[in-house]
């Protein structure tokens, strides 16, 4: 009995000597390359102009804009609420304090696509769960709510009541202040989110 | 290639799955290492019988070992492993209410289970007083909201917080537990077990 115990004591000993010795590997909270490619593979990342539209009239708090194009353009033309990051600023400590908050979703947008992707793509780098980017850019954004084209007439009547919200919405960002759509509808459809990630807690 | 699940190698929805596969295991161990009894664990408390520690240690610096190791082969990413994050007057006010519900009710909440499972009438109202307790947790969030979420250290680790290598903190984890274990016989012997 006492052998065992003895026995057991020195193997205890011995692996904590092992593992003292294990040289040891950097933790990184990077994403690793091959679900960065599949994060960029899927179209969960963005939210259509629409949506956007709906989320600022309703003044929705989650909704954090960032437009990622430079200071001179911003002061020119931003939609409202957003927040102005240059694509090289990106990585600053106060703004990733900004885009790291879990309470809001943060959407990135530029002209197009492209620097709004490039912001996903350096926050996903670095672990950032909450960011997005608005599909199309401002680019879509003047084609779809500002000047939405009319749905043909064999057009489903979803398309019509999306085209009804489009030009309320509009008129909304000129500052019109008399809606010329007399039904006021919400058509828009929810984008689905990404869950949280539940991780299951221990405890005994 | 670990951790399988925030890698996407097994999917979210297998969760609750796999979580019921290791819960029926975990709640098999408690039962069969006698977690099921109460005596046995307010023992701890006592002085009489510390077979929670010696149980709770060998499982930490277990599973810190196969961690460590598991690392150094590559098998899993430390860094992709969720720690828990630390709030510290949340953690403190936590602990001493499970500390009182544990010295009071003879059992913590998976262990309750446990015994419950075997028709304790103590631990099913034990799992009762849990879920009531869960209750009012609920009901009072939005007084304690503020208070609940203050502190928030993120993921700190211990090793960290002291400064030290992981591999040496597991070193001192080990020599902590096997010091224990020749240690608390020594107190077990001087406190006699109360008769029932």
């Amino acid at each position: 009995m006492q052998k065992g115990i003895i026995f057991l004591t020195v193997v205890a000993l011995g692996i904590g000597v092992l593992v003292w010795l294990l040289p040891e590997r950097p933790e990184s909270n990077d994403i690793p390359p091959h679900i960065l490619l599949h994060d960029i593979g899927s179209e969960t990342r963005f939210f259509s102009t629409d949506h956007i539209a709906s989320m600022l009239i309703g003044r929705d708090p989650s909704l954090q804009l960032i437009d990622v194009r430079d200071q001179e353009t911003y002061n020119k033309f931003h939609l409202p609420g957003a927040v102005n990051i240059p694509l090289k600023d990106i990585l600053q400590e106060d703004n990733i304090d900004i885009l790291s908050g879990e309470e809001q979703q943060h959407v990135f947008y530029s002209n197009g696509t492209i620097r709004a992707n490039q912001a996903w793509v350096l926050t996903k780098r670095i672990g950032m769960k909450n960011t997005f980017v608005m599909q199309g850019g401002l680019n879509h954004w003047i084609e779809t709510i500002m000047n939405p084209p009319y749905p043909p007439s064999s057009a489903p009547s979803q398309a019509f009541e999306l085209y009804d919200f489009r030009v309320a919405a509009g008129s909304y960002f000129r500052g019109e202040t008399a809606a010329p759509v007399k039904k006021q509808q919400t058509p828009v459809k929810v984008v689905p989110r990404r869950k949280k990630k539940v991780t299951a807690s221990g405890g005994c | 290639m670990g951790p399988l699940v925030p890698q996407g190698i097994i999917s979210p929805e297998w969760d609750f799955i796999i979580a019921l596969v290791i819960g029926i295991g975990f709640g098999f161990v408690l039962e069969g290492a006698g977690f099921s009894s109460s005596r046995n664990l307010v023992g701890l408390f006592y002085g009489y019988d510390f077979v929670v520690l010696r149980v709770f240690l060998t499982g930490g610096a277990t599973a810190a070992v196969g961690i460590l190791l598991m690392d150094y082969f590559g098998w899993i990413d430390i860094g992709q492993l969720y720690v828990q994050p630390t709030y510290w007057g949340a953690a403190i006010v936590g602990g001493l209410i499970m500390g009182l519900g544990f010295v009071t009710g003879g059992f913590c909440p998976g262990t309750s289970f446990a015994a419950a499972s075997i028709g304790k009438m103590d631990a099913l109202m034990f799992v009762v007083g849990t879920f009531l307790g869960a209750f009012l947790f609920g009901e009072t969030y939005p007084l304690i909201q503020n208070f609940v979420n203050s502190g928030n250290e993120g993921g700190i680790k211990i090793y960290d917080s002291l400064g030290m290598s992981r591999g040496s903190f597991t070193f001192l984890l080990i020599i902590v537990s096997v010091g224990l274990f020749y240690f608390v016989p020594v107190i077990e012997k001087k406190v006699r077990k109360p008769e029932y």
